[in-house]
Protein backbone atom coordinates (compact mmCIF):
# COMPACT_ATOMS: atom_id res chain seq x y z
CA UNK A 1 0.00 0.00 0.00
CA UNK A 2 1.51 3.30 -1.02
CA UNK A 3 1.11 6.52 0.95
CA UNK A 4 -1.80 7.77 -1.15
CA UNK A 5 -3.70 4.52 -0.71
CA UNK A 6 -2.98 4.54 3.00
CA UNK A 7 -4.38 8.06 3.36
CA UNK A 8 -7.48 7.15 1.37
CA UNK A 9 -7.95 3.98 3.38
CA UNK A 10 -7.44 5.80 6.66
CA UNK A 11 -9.57 8.82 5.98
CA UNK A 12 -12.03 8.03 3.19
CA UNK A 13 -12.25 9.97 -0.03
CA UNK A 14 -14.03 13.03 1.42
CA UNK A 15 -11.43 13.51 4.12
CA UNK A 16 -8.63 12.78 1.66
CA UNK A 17 -9.89 15.66 -0.47
CA UNK A 18 -9.90 17.80 2.64
CA UNK A 19 -6.35 16.66 3.35
CA UNK A 20 -5.44 17.71 -0.17
CA UNK A 21 -6.96 21.15 0.30
CA UNK A 22 -5.22 21.45 3.67
CA UNK A 23 -1.90 20.48 2.09
CA UNK A 24 -2.27 23.12 -0.63
CA UNK A 25 -3.20 25.76 1.92
CA UNK A 26 -0.33 24.75 4.20
CA UNK A 27 2.03 25.53 1.31
CA UNK A 28 0.85 29.13 1.62
CA UNK A 29 1.51 29.38 5.32
CA UNK A 30 3.76 32.01 6.78
CA UNK A 31 4.04 33.52 10.24
CA UNK A 32 0.71 35.13 11.06
CA UNK A 33 0.71 38.90 10.91
CA UNK A 34 0.13 40.61 14.21
CA UNK A 35 -2.12 43.25 12.67
CA UNK A 36 -4.67 40.74 11.50
CA UNK A 37 -7.50 39.62 13.67
CA UNK A 38 -6.58 36.21 15.06
CA UNK A 39 -10.09 35.02 14.19
CA UNK A 40 -9.59 35.54 10.45
CA UNK A 41 -8.61 31.92 9.81
CA UNK A 42 -11.70 30.60 11.57
CA UNK A 43 -13.97 32.85 9.48
CA UNK A 44 -12.35 31.83 6.19
CA UNK A 45 -12.67 28.19 7.23
CA UNK A 46 -16.39 28.58 7.82
CA UNK A 47 -16.90 30.04 4.37
CA UNK A 48 -14.98 27.09 2.90
CA UNK A 49 -17.12 24.69 4.91
CA UNK A 50 -20.16 26.42 3.48
CA UNK A 51 -19.63 24.65 0.18
CA UNK A 52 -18.60 25.39 -3.37
CA UNK A 53 -20.01 28.91 -3.46
CA UNK A 54 -17.99 29.92 -0.42
CA UNK A 55 -14.90 28.13 -1.67
CA UNK A 56 -15.25 30.02 -4.96
CA UNK A 57 -15.39 33.37 -3.14
CA UNK A 58 -12.30 32.61 -1.07
CA UNK A 59 -10.53 30.92 -3.96
CA UNK A 60 -11.05 33.97 -6.16
CA UNK A 61 -9.35 36.22 -3.63
CA UNK A 62 -6.39 33.88 -3.26
CA UNK A 63 -6.18 33.50 -7.07
CA UNK A 64 -6.01 37.25 -7.46
CA UNK A 65 -3.26 37.36 -4.85
CA UNK A 66 -1.36 34.66 -6.72
CA UNK A 67 -1.63 36.55 -9.99
CA UNK A 68 -0.52 39.72 -8.26
CA UNK A 69 2.59 37.89 -7.02
CA UNK A 70 3.53 36.87 -10.52
CA UNK A 71 2.94 40.38 -11.80
CA UNK A 72 5.35 41.64 -9.16
CA UNK A 73 7.99 39.30 -10.48
CA UNK A 74 7.69 36.62 -7.81
CA UNK A 75 7.82 38.93 -4.85
CA UNK A 76 5.56 37.70 -2.11
CA UNK A 77 2.79 39.96 -0.93
CA UNK A 78 4.25 40.19 2.52
CA UNK A 79 7.67 41.45 1.59
CA UNK A 80 6.56 45.02 2.02
CA UNK A 81 5.83 44.71 5.69
CA UNK A 82 7.75 43.38 8.59
CA UNK A 83 9.00 44.21 12.03
CA UNK A 84 9.43 47.86 11.09
CA UNK A 85 5.72 48.36 10.52
CA UNK A 86 4.27 50.86 12.92
CA UNK B 1 -17.51 38.22 41.24
CA UNK B 2 -16.34 39.55 44.56
CA UNK B 3 -18.44 39.53 47.69
CA UNK B 4 -20.73 42.54 48.04
CA UNK B 5 -19.33 45.60 49.71
CA UNK B 6 -21.53 47.29 52.28
CA UNK B 7 -22.37 50.43 50.34
CA UNK B 8 -25.24 51.61 48.22
CA UNK B 9 -23.23 52.92 45.22
CA UNK B 10 -23.09 50.39 42.38
CA UNK B 11 -19.68 49.14 41.31
CA UNK B 12 -18.89 47.62 37.94
CA UNK B 13 -17.80 43.99 37.80
CA UNK B 14 -14.53 44.49 35.96
CA UNK B 15 -14.74 41.27 33.96
CA UNK B 16 -17.62 42.72 31.92
CA UNK B 17 -15.73 45.70 30.46
CA UNK B 18 -15.27 44.12 27.04
CA UNK B 19 -18.93 43.88 26.14
CA UNK B 20 -20.33 46.98 24.39
CA UNK B 21 -23.81 45.46 24.69
CA UNK B 22 -23.87 45.95 28.44
CA UNK B 23 -21.96 45.70 31.70
CA UNK B 24 -22.47 44.06 35.06
CA UNK B 25 -22.77 46.04 38.27
CA UNK B 26 -23.22 44.99 41.83
CA UNK B 27 -24.92 46.96 44.53
CA UNK B 28 -25.78 45.83 48.05
CA UNK B 29 -25.23 42.22 47.05
CA UNK B 30 -27.50 42.48 43.99
CA UNK B 31 -26.24 41.81 40.47
CA UNK B 32 -27.42 44.10 37.67
CA UNK B 33 -26.76 44.09 33.94
CA UNK B 34 -27.18 47.12 31.74
CA UNK B 35 -28.59 46.57 28.27
CA UNK B 36 -27.18 49.22 25.97
CA UNK B 37 -28.95 50.60 22.91
CA UNK B 38 -27.22 48.50 20.20
CA UNK B 39 -28.28 45.27 21.93
CA UNK B 40 -31.69 46.40 23.20
CA UNK B 41 -33.61 45.45 20.07
CA UNK B 42 -32.08 41.98 19.91
CA UNK B 43 -32.68 41.48 23.62
CA UNK B 44 -36.35 42.39 23.23
CA UNK B 45 -36.61 39.84 20.41
CA UNK B 46 -34.85 37.10 22.39
CA UNK B 47 -36.90 37.79 25.53
CA UNK B 48 -40.12 37.08 23.65
CA UNK B 49 -39.10 33.66 22.41
CA UNK B 50 -40.11 30.31 23.91
CA UNK B 51 -36.45 29.34 23.90
CA UNK B 52 -35.58 32.15 26.32
CA UNK B 53 -38.48 31.42 28.69
CA UNK B 54 -37.87 27.67 28.65
CA UNK B 55 -34.11 28.05 29.13
CA UNK B 56 -34.73 30.04 32.31
CA UNK B 57 -37.30 27.56 33.62
CA UNK B 58 -34.95 24.66 32.86
CA UNK B 59 -32.13 26.56 34.63
CA UNK B 60 -29.97 26.51 31.50
CA UNK B 61 -29.96 30.32 31.39
CA UNK B 62 -29.66 32.65 34.33
CA UNK B 63 -32.87 34.41 35.29
CA UNK B 64 -33.24 38.11 34.48
CA UNK B 65 -35.85 40.51 35.81
CA UNK B 66 -36.17 44.03 34.48
CA UNK B 67 -35.69 46.71 37.16
CA UNK B 68 -35.99 50.52 36.99
CA UNK B 69 -33.02 52.36 35.46
CA UNK B 70 -32.56 54.42 38.62
CA UNK B 71 -31.33 51.45 40.69
CA UNK B 72 -27.88 52.16 39.25
CA UNK B 73 -27.91 55.83 40.34
CA UNK B 74 -26.72 57.03 36.95
CA UNK B 75 -24.00 54.40 36.54
CA UNK B 76 -24.09 52.81 33.11
CA UNK B 77 -25.54 55.93 31.45
CA UNK B 78 -25.79 54.23 28.04
CA UNK B 79 -28.29 51.71 29.36
CA UNK B 80 -31.62 51.30 27.59
CA UNK B 81 -32.79 49.07 30.38
CA UNK B 82 -31.41 47.29 33.44
CA UNK B 83 -31.98 43.68 34.41
CA UNK B 84 -31.24 41.94 37.68
CA UNK B 85 -29.71 38.46 37.87
CA UNK B 86 -29.71 36.18 40.89
CA UNK B 87 -26.33 36.02 42.60
CA UNK B 88 -24.31 32.88 41.91
CA UNK B 89 -23.14 31.00 45.00
CA UNK B 90 -19.56 31.01 43.69
CA UNK B 91 -17.95 32.11 40.41
CA UNK B 92 -15.37 29.65 39.10
CA UNK B 93 -13.13 29.75 36.06
CA UNK B 94 -12.25 27.12 33.43
CA UNK B 95 -8.72 26.82 34.78
CA UNK B 96 -10.24 25.65 38.05
CA UNK B 97 -12.33 22.95 36.36
CA UNK B 98 -11.35 19.37 35.71
CA UNK B 99 -11.36 17.82 32.25
CA UNK B 100 -14.81 16.40 32.93
CA UNK B 101 -16.18 19.79 33.97
CA UNK B 102 -14.71 21.53 30.93
CA UNK B 103 -16.16 18.79 28.74
CA UNK B 104 -19.55 19.16 30.44
CA UNK B 105 -19.41 22.93 29.88
CA UNK B 106 -18.41 22.47 26.22
CA UNK B 107 -21.26 20.06 25.49
CA UNK B 108 -23.65 22.31 27.37
CA UNK B 109 -22.54 25.30 25.31
CA UNK B 110 -23.01 23.45 22.01
CA UNK B 111 -26.42 22.04 22.99
CA UNK B 112 -27.51 25.49 24.09
CA UNK B 113 -26.43 27.00 20.78
CA UNK B 114 -28.03 24.20 18.71
CA UNK B 115 -31.35 24.63 20.54
CA UNK B 116 -31.15 28.42 20.22
CA UNK B 117 -30.59 28.22 16.46
CA UNK B 118 -33.73 26.11 16.12
CA UNK B 119 -35.64 29.18 17.30
CA UNK B 120 -33.81 31.80 15.30
CA UNK B 121 -31.32 32.79 18.00
CA UNK B 122 -27.54 32.59 17.90
CA UNK B 123 -24.68 33.22 20.33
CA UNK B 124 -22.30 36.01 19.39
CA UNK B 125 -19.42 34.55 21.37
CA UNK B 126 -18.31 31.29 22.93
CA UNK B 127 -16.49 32.31 26.07
CA UNK B 128 -16.04 29.49 28.57
CA UNK B 129 -16.37 32.14 31.28
CA UNK B 130 -20.01 32.54 30.25
CA UNK B 131 -20.71 29.07 31.59
CA UNK B 132 -20.83 28.74 35.34
CA UNK B 133 -21.57 25.80 37.60
CA UNK B 134 -24.18 25.68 40.33
CA UNK B 135 -23.24 22.44 42.00
CA UNK B 136 -22.52 20.10 39.08
CA UNK B 137 -25.02 21.81 36.76
CA UNK B 138 -23.78 24.24 34.13
CA UNK B 139 -25.72 27.44 33.53
CA UNK B 140 -25.27 30.12 30.85
CA UNK B 141 -24.86 33.53 32.47
CA UNK B 142 -24.40 36.00 29.62
CA UNK B 143 -27.92 36.94 28.57
CA UNK B 144 -26.66 39.46 26.01
CA UNK B 145 -24.70 36.84 24.07
CA UNK B 146 -28.06 35.72 22.71
CA UNK B 147 -28.91 37.54 19.49
CA UNK B 148 -31.35 37.23 16.64
CA UNK B 149 -29.91 34.89 13.98
CA UNK B 150 -29.57 36.43 10.52
CA UNK B 151 -29.69 33.85 7.71
CA UNK B 152 -26.21 33.02 6.47
CA UNK B 153 -24.47 34.65 9.44
CA UNK B 154 -21.03 33.30 10.33
CA UNK B 155 -20.35 31.68 13.72
CA UNK B 156 -18.40 34.56 15.24
CA UNK B 157 -17.57 32.53 18.34
CA UNK B 158 -16.00 29.63 16.43
CA UNK B 159 -12.37 30.46 17.17
CA UNK B 160 -13.21 31.28 20.78
CA UNK B 161 -15.00 27.96 21.17
CA UNK B 162 -11.97 26.10 19.83
CA UNK B 163 -9.52 28.08 21.98
CA UNK B 164 -11.50 27.93 25.20
CA UNK B 165 -13.16 24.52 25.01
CA UNK B 166 -11.97 22.23 22.23
CA UNK B 167 -8.19 22.72 22.26
CA UNK B 168 -7.78 22.48 26.08
CA UNK B 169 -9.78 19.23 25.95
CA UNK B 170 -7.57 17.94 23.12
CA UNK B 171 -4.51 18.79 25.21
CA UNK B 172 -5.63 16.34 27.85
CA UNK B 173 -7.26 13.76 25.61
CA UNK B 174 -4.63 13.52 22.88
CA UNK B 175 -1.48 14.78 24.59
CA UNK B 176 -2.12 13.76 28.20
CA UNK B 177 -1.56 17.14 29.86
CA UNK B 178 -3.99 18.94 32.15
CA UNK B 179 -5.24 22.23 30.75
CA UNK B 180 -5.27 24.13 34.06
CA UNK B 181 -1.81 25.70 34.27
CA UNK B 182 -1.72 26.75 30.61
CA UNK B 183 -5.27 28.07 30.70
CA UNK B 184 -4.59 30.04 33.85
CA UNK B 185 -1.53 31.56 32.22
CA UNK B 186 -3.10 32.49 28.91
CA UNK B 187 -6.60 33.10 30.31
CA UNK B 188 -8.10 32.84 26.82
CA UNK B 189 -7.37 29.15 26.31
CA UNK B 190 -5.14 27.41 23.76
CA UNK B 191 -4.98 28.44 20.10
CA UNK B 192 -5.14 26.13 17.08
CA UNK B 193 -1.55 27.04 16.26
CA UNK B 194 -0.38 26.02 19.72
CA UNK B 195 -2.25 22.72 19.98
CA UNK B 196 -1.26 21.83 16.42
CA UNK B 197 2.40 21.81 17.42
CA UNK B 198 1.71 19.34 20.22
CA UNK B 199 -0.66 16.81 18.67
CA UNK B 200 0.83 13.42 17.76
CA UNK B 201 1.17 12.81 13.99
CA UNK B 202 -1.47 10.07 13.91
CA UNK B 203 -4.04 12.44 15.42
CA UNK B 204 -3.33 14.97 12.69
CA UNK B 205 -4.61 12.51 10.11
CA UNK B 206 -8.11 12.64 11.49
CA UNK B 207 -10.67 14.62 9.55
CA UNK B 208 -11.75 16.51 12.67
CA UNK B 209 -8.24 17.60 13.65
CA UNK B 210 -7.50 18.45 10.04
CA UNK B 211 -10.55 20.70 9.87
CA UNK B 212 -10.79 22.38 13.25
CA UNK B 213 -7.09 22.57 14.14
CA UNK B 214 -4.79 22.28 11.11
CA UNK B 215 -6.91 24.02 8.51
CA UNK B 216 -8.03 26.74 10.88
CA UNK B 217 -4.43 27.50 11.80
CA UNK B 218 -3.23 27.23 8.21
CA UNK B 219 -5.87 29.64 6.95
CA UNK B 220 -4.93 32.10 9.66
CA UNK B 221 -1.36 31.91 8.45
CA UNK B 222 -2.31 32.50 4.83
CA UNK B 223 -3.83 35.86 5.66
CA UNK B 224 -1.55 38.73 4.88
CA UNK B 225 -1.69 42.38 5.55
CA UNK B 226 -3.58 44.19 2.81
CA UNK B 227 -4.53 41.02 0.94
CA UNK B 228 -6.82 38.02 1.24
CA UNK B 229 -10.52 38.14 1.95
CA UNK B 230 -11.88 40.73 4.33
CA UNK B 231 -14.83 40.50 6.68
CA UNK B 232 -17.33 41.93 4.18
CA UNK B 233 -16.36 39.35 1.57
CA UNK B 234 -16.66 36.53 4.05
CA UNK B 235 -19.96 37.73 5.46
CA UNK B 236 -21.36 38.08 1.96
CA UNK B 237 -20.38 34.48 1.21
CA UNK B 238 -21.87 33.44 4.56
CA UNK B 239 -22.37 30.11 6.29
CA UNK B 240 -25.58 28.28 5.35
CA UNK B 241 -27.67 27.34 8.39
CA UNK B 242 -27.57 23.57 7.73
CA UNK B 243 -23.76 23.72 7.61
CA UNK B 244 -23.70 25.83 10.79
CA UNK B 245 -25.86 23.27 12.59
CA UNK B 246 -23.83 20.38 11.21
CA UNK B 247 -20.62 22.00 12.42
CA UNK B 248 -22.01 22.42 15.94
CA UNK B 249 -23.36 18.85 15.94
CA UNK B 250 -20.07 17.51 14.60
CA UNK B 251 -18.10 19.23 17.35
CA UNK B 252 -20.59 17.89 19.87
CA UNK B 253 -20.11 14.31 18.66
CA UNK B 254 -16.35 14.71 18.77
CA UNK B 255 -16.17 16.23 22.23
CA UNK B 256 -18.61 13.64 23.61
CA UNK B 257 -16.08 10.95 22.61
CA UNK B 258 -13.07 12.62 24.24
CA UNK B 259 -11.69 11.03 27.39
CA UNK B 260 -8.60 11.93 29.39
CA UNK B 261 -5.51 10.17 28.06
CA UNK B 262 -4.09 7.42 30.26
CA UNK B 263 -7.11 7.45 32.54
CA UNK B 264 -9.03 4.27 31.95
CA UNK B 265 -12.55 3.74 33.19
CA UNK B 266 -11.30 2.04 36.36
CA UNK B 267 -9.73 5.26 37.59
CA UNK B 268 -13.09 6.97 37.36
CA UNK B 269 -14.96 4.01 38.79
CA UNK B 270 -17.89 4.45 41.08
CA UNK B 271 -16.77 6.33 44.18
CA UNK B 272 -19.29 4.38 46.26
CA UNK B 273 -17.21 1.24 45.76
CA UNK B 274 -14.14 2.85 47.21
CA UNK B 275 -16.10 4.26 50.13
CA UNK B 276 -18.47 1.39 50.82
CA UNK B 277 -17.04 0.81 54.29
CA UNK B 278 -16.48 3.71 56.65
CA UNK B 279 -14.21 2.78 59.55
CA UNK B 280 -15.19 3.84 63.04
CA UNK B 281 -12.72 6.70 63.00
CA UNK B 282 -14.27 7.98 59.82
CA UNK B 283 -17.73 7.88 61.38
CA UNK B 284 -16.56 9.89 64.40
CA UNK B 285 -14.91 12.43 62.13
CA UNK B 286 -18.07 12.78 60.07
CA UNK B 287 -20.08 13.30 63.25
CA UNK B 288 -17.66 16.00 64.43
CA UNK B 289 -17.98 17.90 61.12
CA UNK B 290 -21.76 17.43 61.01
CA UNK B 291 -22.00 18.72 64.59
CA UNK B 292 -20.12 21.87 63.61
CA UNK B 293 -22.46 22.54 60.68
CA UNK B 294 -25.62 21.76 62.65
CA UNK B 295 -24.63 24.12 65.44
CA UNK B 296 -23.12 27.01 63.49
CA UNK B 297 -25.33 26.72 60.39
CA UNK B 298 -22.80 28.20 57.91
CA UNK B 299 -24.67 28.75 54.61
CA UNK B 300 -21.55 28.34 52.45
CA UNK B 301 -18.77 25.98 53.47
CA UNK B 302 -15.38 25.67 51.79
CA UNK B 303 -13.90 22.18 51.96
CA UNK B 304 -10.16 22.46 51.40
CA UNK B 305 -8.64 19.17 50.34
CA UNK B 306 -12.13 17.88 49.56
CA UNK B 307 -10.96 14.61 47.98
CA UNK B 308 -13.98 12.81 46.54
CA UNK B 309 -16.43 15.02 48.42
CA UNK B 310 -17.48 12.73 51.28
CA UNK B 311 -17.30 15.54 53.85
CA UNK B 312 -18.92 18.03 51.51
CA UNK B 313 -21.87 15.63 51.44
CA UNK B 314 -21.77 15.47 55.26
CA UNK B 315 -21.91 19.29 55.47
CA UNK B 316 -24.86 19.47 53.08
CA UNK B 317 -26.66 16.70 54.94
CA UNK B 318 -26.11 18.63 58.17
CA UNK B 319 -27.73 21.76 56.74
CA UNK B 320 -25.17 23.77 54.75
CA UNK B 321 -26.66 25.43 51.65
CA UNK B 322 -23.63 25.15 49.40
CA UNK B 323 -20.15 23.64 49.54
CA UNK B 324 -17.20 24.66 47.38
CA UNK B 325 -14.54 21.97 47.47
CA UNK B 326 -10.90 22.34 46.49
CA UNK B 327 -8.31 19.72 45.72
CA UNK B 328 -5.23 19.31 43.56
CA UNK B 329 -5.88 15.68 42.63
CA UNK B 330 -7.73 15.45 39.34
CA UNK B 331 -8.78 11.85 39.96
CA UNK B 332 -10.33 12.75 43.31
CA UNK B 333 -11.98 15.82 41.80
CA UNK B 334 -13.57 13.76 39.06
CA UNK B 335 -15.01 11.45 41.69
CA UNK B 336 -16.22 14.50 43.59
CA UNK B 337 -17.85 15.93 40.47
CA UNK B 338 -19.52 12.58 39.76
CA UNK B 339 -20.82 12.53 43.32
CA UNK B 340 -22.19 16.08 43.02
CA UNK B 341 -23.84 15.27 39.68
CA UNK B 342 -25.25 11.85 40.57
CA UNK B 343 -26.54 12.88 43.98
CA UNK B 344 -27.55 16.36 42.75
CA UNK B 345 -25.60 18.01 45.55
CA UNK B 346 -25.07 21.75 45.86
CA UNK B 347 -21.37 20.97 45.79
CA UNK B 348 -18.83 22.51 43.41
CA UNK B 349 -15.43 20.75 43.38
CA UNK B 350 -12.57 22.80 41.93
CA UNK B 351 -8.89 22.39 41.17
CA UNK B 352 -6.61 24.28 43.52
CA UNK B 353 -2.91 24.18 44.24
CA UNK B 354 -3.11 25.19 47.87
CA UNK B 355 0.30 26.90 47.78
CA UNK B 356 -0.49 28.74 44.57
CA UNK B 357 -4.18 29.74 44.41
CA UNK B 358 -5.63 31.44 41.34
CA UNK B 359 -4.56 35.11 41.26
CA UNK B 360 -6.49 38.18 40.18
CA UNK B 361 -5.59 38.59 36.53
CA UNK B 362 -6.58 39.80 33.10
CA UNK B 363 -6.91 43.45 32.16
CA UNK B 364 -5.65 45.67 34.98
CA UNK B 365 -5.59 42.47 37.05
CA UNK B 366 -9.27 42.92 37.76
CA UNK B 367 -10.85 40.86 35.01
CA UNK B 368 -10.80 37.49 36.79
CA UNK B 369 -10.75 37.42 40.54
CA UNK B 370 -8.22 35.56 42.62
CA UNK B 371 -9.33 33.02 45.17
CA UNK B 372 -8.74 35.50 47.99
CA UNK B 373 -10.94 38.11 46.28
CA UNK B 374 -13.71 35.53 45.98
CA UNK B 375 -13.35 34.39 49.57
CA UNK B 376 -16.36 34.82 51.77
CA UNK B 377 -17.21 31.38 53.06
CA UNK B 378 -19.22 31.17 56.25
CA UNK B 379 -17.39 28.05 57.33
CA UNK B 380 -14.24 26.22 56.34
CA UNK B 381 -13.16 22.64 56.83
CA UNK B 382 -9.57 21.55 56.27
CA UNK B 383 -9.29 17.88 57.14
CA UNK B 384 -5.87 16.25 57.00
CA UNK B 385 -4.56 19.13 54.91
CA UNK B 386 -2.25 21.14 57.11
CA UNK B 387 0.67 18.67 56.85
CA UNK B 388 0.51 19.02 53.05
CA UNK B 389 0.84 22.79 53.47
CA UNK B 390 3.49 22.87 56.18
CA UNK B 391 5.58 19.83 55.36
CA UNK B 392 4.62 19.15 51.73
CA UNK B 393 4.98 22.77 50.61
CA UNK B 394 7.15 24.31 53.34
CA UNK B 395 4.53 26.88 54.40
CA UNK B 396 5.38 27.88 57.99
CA UNK B 397 2.80 26.40 60.38
CA UNK B 398 1.77 29.83 61.70
CA UNK B 399 1.11 31.09 58.17
CA UNK B 400 -0.82 27.98 57.20
CA UNK B 401 -3.06 28.34 60.27
CA UNK B 402 -3.55 32.07 59.66
CA UNK B 403 -4.49 31.50 56.02
CA UNK B 404 -7.08 28.86 56.88
CA UNK B 405 -8.58 30.93 59.70
CA UNK B 406 -8.68 33.94 57.37
CA UNK B 407 -10.96 32.15 54.93
CA UNK B 408 -14.00 31.91 57.20
CA UNK B 409 -15.07 33.05 60.68
CA UNK B 410 -15.40 29.49 61.91
CA UNK B 411 -14.45 26.03 60.89
CA UNK B 412 -12.82 22.69 61.56
CA UNK B 413 -9.13 21.91 61.07
CA UNK B 414 -7.66 18.46 61.47
CA UNK B 415 -4.07 18.37 62.67
CA UNK B 416 -2.03 15.37 61.52
CA UNK B 417 0.89 14.66 63.87
CA UNK B 418 4.42 13.91 62.78
CA UNK B 419 4.21 10.19 63.65
CA UNK B 420 1.20 9.68 61.38
CA UNK B 421 2.04 7.39 58.43
CA UNK B 422 0.93 10.07 55.95
CA UNK B 423 3.37 12.60 57.41
CA UNK B 424 6.10 9.97 57.47
CA UNK B 425 5.39 9.35 53.79
CA UNK B 426 5.87 13.06 53.07
CA UNK B 427 9.17 12.96 54.93
CA UNK B 428 10.42 9.78 53.30
CA UNK B 429 12.70 11.42 50.78
CA UNK B 430 13.48 14.66 52.50
CA UNK B 431 15.20 16.01 55.53
CA UNK B 432 12.90 16.79 58.43
CA UNK B 433 13.43 20.53 58.77
CA UNK B 434 10.11 21.12 60.46
CA UNK B 435 10.82 21.15 64.20
CA UNK B 436 7.95 23.61 64.75
CA UNK B 437 5.40 21.24 63.28
CA UNK B 438 3.86 20.08 66.57
CA UNK B 439 0.37 19.89 67.97
CA UNK B 440 1.30 22.34 70.74
CA UNK B 441 2.49 24.93 68.23
CA UNK B 442 -0.54 24.33 66.05
CA UNK B 443 -2.95 24.98 68.93
CA UNK B 444 -0.93 27.96 70.08
CA UNK B 445 -1.05 29.57 66.63
CA UNK B 446 -4.73 28.79 66.27
CA UNK B 447 -5.56 30.30 69.65
CA UNK B 448 -3.82 33.53 68.77
CA UNK B 449 -6.45 34.06 66.08
CA UNK B 450 -9.45 32.06 67.20
CA UNK B 451 -11.17 30.39 70.11
CA UNK B 452 -10.98 26.63 70.21
CA UNK B 453 -14.57 25.48 70.61
CA UNK B 454 -14.10 21.70 70.60
CA UNK B 455 -11.30 19.16 70.20
CA UNK B 456 -11.43 15.47 69.49
CA UNK B 457 -8.78 12.90 68.71
CA UNK B 458 -9.75 11.43 65.37
CA UNK B 459 -7.34 8.52 64.88
CA UNK B 460 -5.21 6.02 66.70
CA UNK B 461 -2.15 7.90 65.37
CA UNK B 462 -3.24 10.99 67.30
CA UNK B 463 -4.86 13.15 64.63
CA UNK B 464 -6.72 16.01 66.26
CA UNK B 465 -9.96 17.62 65.11
CA UNK B 466 -10.38 21.22 66.27
CA UNK B 467 -13.40 23.42 65.82
CA UNK B 468 -12.52 27.10 65.93
CA UNK B 469 -14.30 30.41 66.02
CA UNK B 470 -12.24 33.35 64.77
CA UNK B 471 -11.67 36.28 67.13
CA UNK B 472 -13.66 39.33 66.13
CA UNK B 473 -11.67 41.63 63.84
CA UNK B 474 -13.31 44.82 65.21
Amino acid sequence: MNLGEFVLDRLGTGAASLAGIAFLIMCWEQPAHAYLDPGAGSLILQVLMGGLAGAAVVGKVYWKNLMARFRRGGKTANTDHGETDA
Amino acid sequence: MAKPTPRSEPTRIEGSFRDPAGQIFQKDGHIYRTVNAPAAEDFAFVQNTDFYANAIVEKRLIDAQQVPLHVLNGHGPEASCVIEHPRLPFVSYPYEWTFRMLKTAALFHLDFHIDALAEGITLVDASAYNVQFIGASPIFIDTLSLRRYEPGALWTGYKQFCDQFLNPLLLQSYVGLHHNAWYRGSQEGITAGEIRKLLPARRKLSRRVLTHVTLQDSLQKTTRKGSGPNLDTLQAAGLPLPVFKKTLAGLRDWIAELEPKNAGPTEWSDYAKSNSYAPQEEVLKQEFVAGFVRREKPPQVWDLGCNSGAYAAVCLEAGADYVVGFDSDHGALDLAYSRARDEQLKFLPLFLDIANPAPSQGWAQRERYGLQERAGADGVIALALIHHMSIGRNVPLAEAVAWLVGLAPRGVIEFVPRNDPMVQELLRFREDVFPNYTEVNFLQELQRLASVERCQTSSSTGRLLVEFSRHSRD
